[in-house]
């Protein structure tokens, strides 16, 4: 008797037991509480890449890459990376290194954050340098400027294609990207890069990426540990012709193996010679990464595409002022709606 | 996968570990949170509290140790604040609190739950439905709930005695 009547308190149990769930992850995603819980831990851990998925073996994506050029052409690789499907098509006559994803990835970001902020033609004169007032408001122009560059991060699935070079470079590279709202866009990059030292690992290499109609020239250097890995990589993509004055500068150290739940970019903003932004973007788990910018338009804002295509949310802090708001598509553009305490709700339309 | 290592991994940051941990803990934490708060609705809102709590403090988590007790222990601070928040006094010792769940008359526990509900003080109803609905052995209770193993034993050993009197008579009949 004493069986069934436990049994019948677990059925009863299974049964009636609420499920909060739903409302846990929703509560803990607005409260970046797994944003916080990973920072935490690589704040503990440095870049030692300890969690199960850095030692669970998984493919690094540069490694695997300049290993499948090597033992045959025309394959195939899909990896998964910071929540999004990121696939790696090495097509026949690829160069000998193959640019990687985090490579190709951080130029294309490099470059288009240069197009927002340098529109072509105008130079420097045309960054604006607005005193930031600790207003989110009037900081839109400057996020405005981020969100678009950094919206290959916004969609669900990045392809790097290596190919064989074209207008006289030894290599090309294609990346296929969505917005937030899944537009598809692809930008290319073609390059020559050489090992500067003899099994030393360093590659450099020089060459040009287009991007919103615009050809930017690029210099990387990129160090290739043993198993063939991204350690570091350093690049510039600038407005002016190669070793110009305004350029966007990209950092990435990857953390290693498939840990790519952290990749991390550093950027530099320069402007004729003198530093105007610097940057960094972290990638999260789902299609979520943040991106804090210092400076005079200093701000943090963490973008959550979530999983059901609702609106992209953005969480920001912007000169001690903390909020969301939500980003909506409208004529070619975003309208960033917010939605406070207040009932209602403003609409800031940038031209 | 025991509850510490999936609690080791989501304080490793992957967090789809936490899943598993919910569904491994959530009857727990639901019976510690209403024993405590003593009605369905609050229970709820400490379950929410709590693993936001979980999730807050995962970091500070030490692999190794007993994960269960770990998250028991938030739940219970969870629900004991929210009653102290509530102004309600919670009496510890079963003795002292005969009417152990209040006025709440809703049977939407089960019809066997609420019976044991009525009939228990809240630790020997706690045990038995951790005993029940998790399947823990006794000195596993006596770990999460900190709590001595032979007054678990005791605890358990009178839950159920009770039990089987009311589980005979057609339980939850007033």
């Amino acid at each position: 008797m004493r069986s069934e009547m436990m049994k019948m308190l677990k059925n009863e149990a299974e049964k009636n037991t609420p499920d909060v769930y739903k409302k846990v992850m929703s509560a803990a995603n607005e409260q970046y509480l797994f944003y916080e819980l990973r920072r935490e831990y690589h704040r503990n851990n440095g870049d030692k890449g300890r969690s199960k998925s850095a030692k669970g073996g998984g493919s690094a994506m540069v490694g695997l890459s300049a290993t499948i050029v090597a033992l045959a052409l025309g394959t195939f690789a899909v990896f998964a990376i910071w929540g999004k499907q990121i696939t790696s098509l090495l097509l026949p006559a690829a160069t000998t290194f193959p640019m990687s994803d985090t490579y190709a990835v951080g130029a294309v970001s490099a470059a288009k954050l240069l197009d927002e902020s340098v529109p072509e033609g105008a130079g420097s004169a045309a960054y604006e340098f607005t005193l930031n007032s600790g207003k989110i408001e009037e900081n839109l122009k400057v996020f405005d400027r981020y969100f678009n560059a950094f919206d290959l991060f916004g969609g669900t699935q990045i392809t790097v294609l290596n190919a064989a070079g074209e207008k006289g470079y030894a290599a090309k590279v294609t990346v296929k990207t969505q917005n937030y709202y899944n537009t598809a866009f692809e930008y290319a990059m073609y390059f020559n890069e050489s090992e500067t030292e003899e099994n030393s690992g360093k590659r450099a290499a020089t060459g040009e990426i287009a991007v919103g109609g615009r050809s930017f020239a690029l210099r990387g250097e990129r160090r290739v540990n043993e198993d063939k890995r991204d350690e570091e990589l350093l690049l510039k993509v600038f407005a002016d012709g190669l070793d110009g004055k305004t350029f966007v500068q990209v950092e990435s150290t990857p953390k290693g193996s498939a840990d790519r739940n952290s990749l991390e970019y550093r950027y530099t903003l320069v402007v004729d010679g003198e530093v105007a932004e610097t940057s960094t973007l972290k990638t999260g788990g789902g299609v979520t990464y943040s991106f804090d910018v210092s400076g005079a338009f200093g701000g943090s804002y963490k973008v959550i595409r979530p999983a059901d295509g609702s609106a992209v949310t953005v969480g920001y802090t912007v000169g001690g002022e903390s909020g969301t708001f939500k980003v909506q598509p409208k004529d070619g553009g975003y309208d960033y709606v917010f939605t406070g305490a207040a009932t209602t709700a403003k609409k800031i339309k940038f031209e | 996968m025991t509850l510490d290592k999936l609690m080791t991994r989501f304080s490793d940051g992957e967090i789809s570990a936490f899943g598993d941990i919910y569904a491994q803990t959530q009857k727990t934490v639901y019976f510690i949170a209403l024993s405590i708060v003593k009605e369905k609705a609050l229970a709820e809102d400490v379950m929410q509290s709590a693993y936001l709590s979980v999730i807050k403090n995962a970091a500070k988590y030490r692999a190794g140790t007993n994960a269960a007790a770990w998250i028991a222990k938030i739940a219970k601070n969870e629900a004991l604040a929210l009653a102290k928040k509530r102004g309600r006094e919670i009496y510890v010792d079963e003795r002292e609190n005969l009417d152990v769940f209040g006025t709440e008359q809703t049977n939407d526990f089960g019809l066997l739950t609420d019976a044991a509900k009525k009939a228990l003080p809240e630790d020997e109803f706690l045990i038995l439905m951790l005993a029940a609905a998790e399947g823990y052995k006794r000195r596993e209770i006596a770990e999460i709930l900190d709590m001595p193993l032979p007054t678990v034993t005791w605890k358990y050993k009178r839950a159920t005695e009770k039990m089987r009197e009311i589980f005979r008579d057609g339980f939850g009949e007033d």
